[in-house]
């Protein structure tokens, strides 16, 4: 019994993480699995971003964050900044060089 | 098994068709640094480019498109693409393997072994920090890691066994890349049977292993990477001796046969042959020893499907005892006490690896593994014999819930079959085990968090259906700081005789008072890992706690009678706490330097109540000092190592003379080596236990081994005093 109250603590520890978040939903130029793992990474520690999930196949980004620490022009550039187009703001063109081929516009991971 | 799938799960590529030549350019996908020197070649062709000093490469295209290309380069995975189009460059990222250590990478010998990436725990010890410790085996590859400790069974066997968390190896599960090994009659064994120049990395893993890997990983894991077979073809040779007339030689040649296949032959020899006596109790300080080990793998390699078929042998034999004991002359007449061990093992091992063509996520491995293991030994007039066939099967499936989930599973069938054969003196034990089980683990991962979640159900013919949750967690605070928990039951099958077989060496009357039941254990724990910057140089600090808690274990019991040693099923609590606390830190250019500080309580229910568990000492330390001149011509290493007092089994009730203290006094042994590093030589030179620390009175009643006083078991510290040692290291490499 004991671990059975012990293992619901643990997994309450580990899924605690909710606060008054904003949600934006940008279109970008997501191509395939790395370009989900250079986006939602890149993201990871921006303050004031709660949470970056990327959906391949809606080439959608999906960004919760704190309206009072990050405004959402920001939430775009820190997009912008990884190589990737954030709804009408389009990628730095330095960051969109370095990224894979793969991970270009044309490229595609199949 | 499932990381190797993992690791050559290849990205594909598609660009539209034209042009007649492929150009590219091949890159770290970390630093993002441009890779010269990259191998890169069509798949079944003897077409291929080698990159430039900005890592691009021009390719003459195949005729047939889509066609597979392969890139390799030392260090890094080897990644597949399949490419349907030239008219495009590539750009072609290889992810280091520094963290999963299928390949060695450039020799890093500094203190930096804690890594934020992995999901469990692991301290990662490379061939660079195996080589900073003199020699020889894997029982003396920990020698510059706190986590695990390496005791001596005993004063006359020359048997060592590890400690993890404070309690026994035997609760630690051995790996051979992925699939268990050395275990059941090999587990103490086994150990002393693996050359460490064979290795090429080891991780350690503390607490609960995940349920991929069979139930037997109770308190942590160890898994050995052995030299891969891939990769350019090498010639390895070492030679090693010490001042007590101890040689080893070990010989690993890979050879790369084609694209696909690759063989690699390992070749280890040893001979201890001359009797020494310093510490003049009329023993022998350690066994003459002669043994071969010897090892084939083979490697596959193609686009879906990867395979590995390895065998393994090794036979060793061992005398010790009084200084003139000679097996014909003296055994079973009571003249002179001896100790004789023939251990031989045999183990077959295959695996396969099939990676969906339609989904890169997905993949199946199968792994088998049938091992022989013999064991025939005596103490004094007692004999000890066992044998050992054991089968084993596993598979593994591992999928993501969708193709660009953050959800993923694994789940498997395994089976075990087992059988023992073991005598003591009079007494015949035998023992059949099958084992059909089965497995799922659940994988949620996203940047800064993961989560795993794992169920195994085994139906043991003897201890009957054996439920195994385990569950792990991971969250980075900041990138480079990141907290993991951990928590999970698992159980074993104990082998009294085997598990414990330098305690024989008594003339204790053993007496197993019930059949022994599974030993089973939940196990929690908790650490975190934090990098930073100290004066603009790399450093680490861990600290991590351990609680294991036992629902069976089978006792252990020398403090109840002094003449009798009893096993029995637990009957009350047996615990286990262990706190560590590590820092690593480069203090200025080459000089790294780690401490490590351990502080361990394990409390076990006797027939005669609750007490301490002998020989476990309650602190525990460690610091080394390491460096590397700026050409790495030069290695300097220097390691103190601390025991504190631990209890001693109670001796009251034997006459006065042959009492000893109730606690064993503290010592420190340092161990220093230098490694010269001549072009394609190492020459290496060092000494252990400097400051020359024996334990007194190592056996109680030497005099009188045949008598009723006699004990070798009571053993906390080393018997043999300072040694030098020498070695040679010699490795060609042949670029493909």
């Amino acid at each position: 019994m004991k671990y059975l109250i012990a293992s619901i603590l643990f997994i309450l520890t580990f899924s605690m993480a909710s606060a008054q978040k904003q949600e934006l939903v940008v279109k970008s130029t997501i191509v395939c699995q790395m370009c989900k793992e250079t986006i939602e990474d890149g993201l990871a520690y921006t303050d004031g971003i709660k949470s970056a999930r990327v959906d391949v196949d809606a080439n959608e980004i999906t960004i919760k964050y704190k309206a009072n620490q990050i405004s959402e022009t920001e939430v775009k550039k820190a997009i912008t900044d990884l190589g990737y187009a954030a709804g009408d703001m389009p990628a730095n063109k330095e960051a969109y060089d370095k990224l894979d081929g793969c991970c270009k516009s044309g490229g595609g991971c199949d | 098994m499932y990381k190797y799938i993992l690791i050559l799960l290849g990205i594909g590529i598609f660009f539209p068709a034209k042009s007649q030549s492929l150009q590219g350019t091949v890159r770290d996908k970390q630093t993002k640094e441009s890779l010269p020197g990259a191998n890169v070649y069509w798949s079944n062709t003897t077409t291929g480019a080698i990159t430039d000093t900005d890592g691009k490469f021009s390719l003459e295209a195949v005729k047939t498109l889509p066609h597979t290309l392969i890139v390799s380069y030392v260090g890094y995975r080897n990644d597949t693409l399949l490419v349907k189009s030239t008219e495009k460059p590539l750009t072609i990222s290889l992810s280091s393997t520094v963290e999963m250590n299928a390949v060695e990478v450039t020799e890093d010998r500094g203190a930096f072994t804690m890594s934020s990436v992995d999901k469990l725990n692991t301290e990662h010890i490379n061939r660079g920090i195996l080589r900073k410790a003199a020699c020889c085996n894997l029982s003396e590859s920990f020698e510059t890691t706190a986590s695990v400790d390496v005791v001596l069974n005993d004063a006359i066997t020359g048997t060592r066994k590890i400690q993890m968390l404070g309690l026994d190896g035997v609760y630690v599960q051995n790996l051979f890349e992925g699939i268990p090994f050395t275990r059941g009659l090999a587990n103490v064994q086994g150990f002393d049977q693996i050359p460490g120049p064979w290795i090429s990395a080891i991780q350690l893993t503390k607490g609960v292993g995940t349920v991929q890997n069979g139930y037997e990983s109770m308190t942590g894991q160890i898994n050995i990477n052995f030299l891969p077979s891939d990769g350019d073809e090498t010639i390895y040779l070492d030679a090693f001796a010490n001042s007590q007339n101890r040689l080893e030689a070990n010989a690993v040649w890979t050879k790369p046969l084609n694209e696909r296949w690759s063989t690699a032959l390992f070749f280890g020899g040893n001979i201890e042959n001359k009797r020494i006596d310093n510490n003049k109790d009329g023993f022998m300080d350690m066994p003459l020893r002669e043994g071969i080990k010897l090892m084939n793998r083979w490697k596959y390699a193609g686009d879906f499907l990867r395979s590995q078929f390895i065998v393994r042998y090794n036979t060793e034999e061992r005398t010790a005892g009084q200084i003139g004991f000679d097996y014909d002359d003296d055994f079973g007449k009571g003249s002179n006490y001896g100790f004789g061990l023939n251990f031989d093992q045999v183990e077959v091992m295959g695996k396969v690896g099939i990676l969906s063509k339609e989904r890169e996520d997905r993949s199946l491995g199968l792994t088998a593994i049938y091992s022989y293991t013999d064991v025939d030994s005596y103490f004094g007039n007692t004999i000890y014999k066992g044998v050992e066939r054991s089968a084993r099967f596993n598979s593994l499936f591992a999928s993501k819930f969708s193709k660009y989930s953050d959800h993923s599973y694994t789940a498997g069938v395994h089976f075990l079959y087992d059988n023992y054969e073991e005598t003591y003196a009079d007494s015949a034990f035998s023992r059949e085990e099958i084992v059909p089980g089965a497995f799922v683990e659940y994988t949620y991962e996203r940047p800064r968090f993961t989560f795993v979640a794992g169920l195994r159900s085994d139906f043991h013919n003897l201890y009957g259906t054996q439920i195994s949750p385990r569950m792990h967690g991971k969250y980075n605070l900041k990138p480079l700081t990141t907290l993991r928990a951990t928590l999970g039951r698992g159980f074993r099958s104990p082998n009294a005789f085997a598990d414990q077989l330098g305690v024989l060496a008594s003339s204790r009357h053993v007496r197993v008072l019930q059949t022994p039941e599974a030993e089973s254990s939940w196990n929690t724990g908790i650490s975190l890992l934090h990098k930073f910057q100290l004066f603009g140089k790399d450093a680490a600090f861990n600290v991590d706690y351990y609680y294991t808690t036992f629902e069976n274990q089978l006792v252990v019991d020398r403090d109840t009678d002094v003449n009798q040693l009893l096993f029995y099923n637990l009957n009350g609590n047996s615990d286990a706490h262990s706190f560590q606390a590590d820092i690593q830190a480069e203090v200025v250019r080459g000089l790294g330097v780690k401490l490590s500080y351990k502080y361990q309580i394990v409390e076990v229910d006797y027939i005669s109540g609750k007490l301490e568990k002998p020989l476990v000492p309650n602190n525990r330390a460690l610091f080394n000092v390491g460096y590397t001149s700026p050409q790495g011509k030069w290695y300097i290493d220097a390691t103190a190592n601390y025991y504190g007092s631990s209890r001693l089994p109670d001796t009251s009730q034997n006459p006065e003379a042959f009492q000893i203290a109730s606690d064993s006094e503290d010592f420190f042994i340092f161990n220093s080596q230098i490694t010269r590093v001549l072009g394609k030589f190492e020459v290496y030179v060092g000494a252990e236990n400097i400051g020359d620390f024996i334990q007194k009175d190592a056996i109680i009643d030497a005099e009188n081994p045949f008598g009723s006083n006699f004990d070798s078991s009571m053993i906390y510290g080393p018997v043999n005093g300072r040694t030098f040692y020498a070695g040679v290291r010699l490795t060609i490499t042949n670029p493909k």
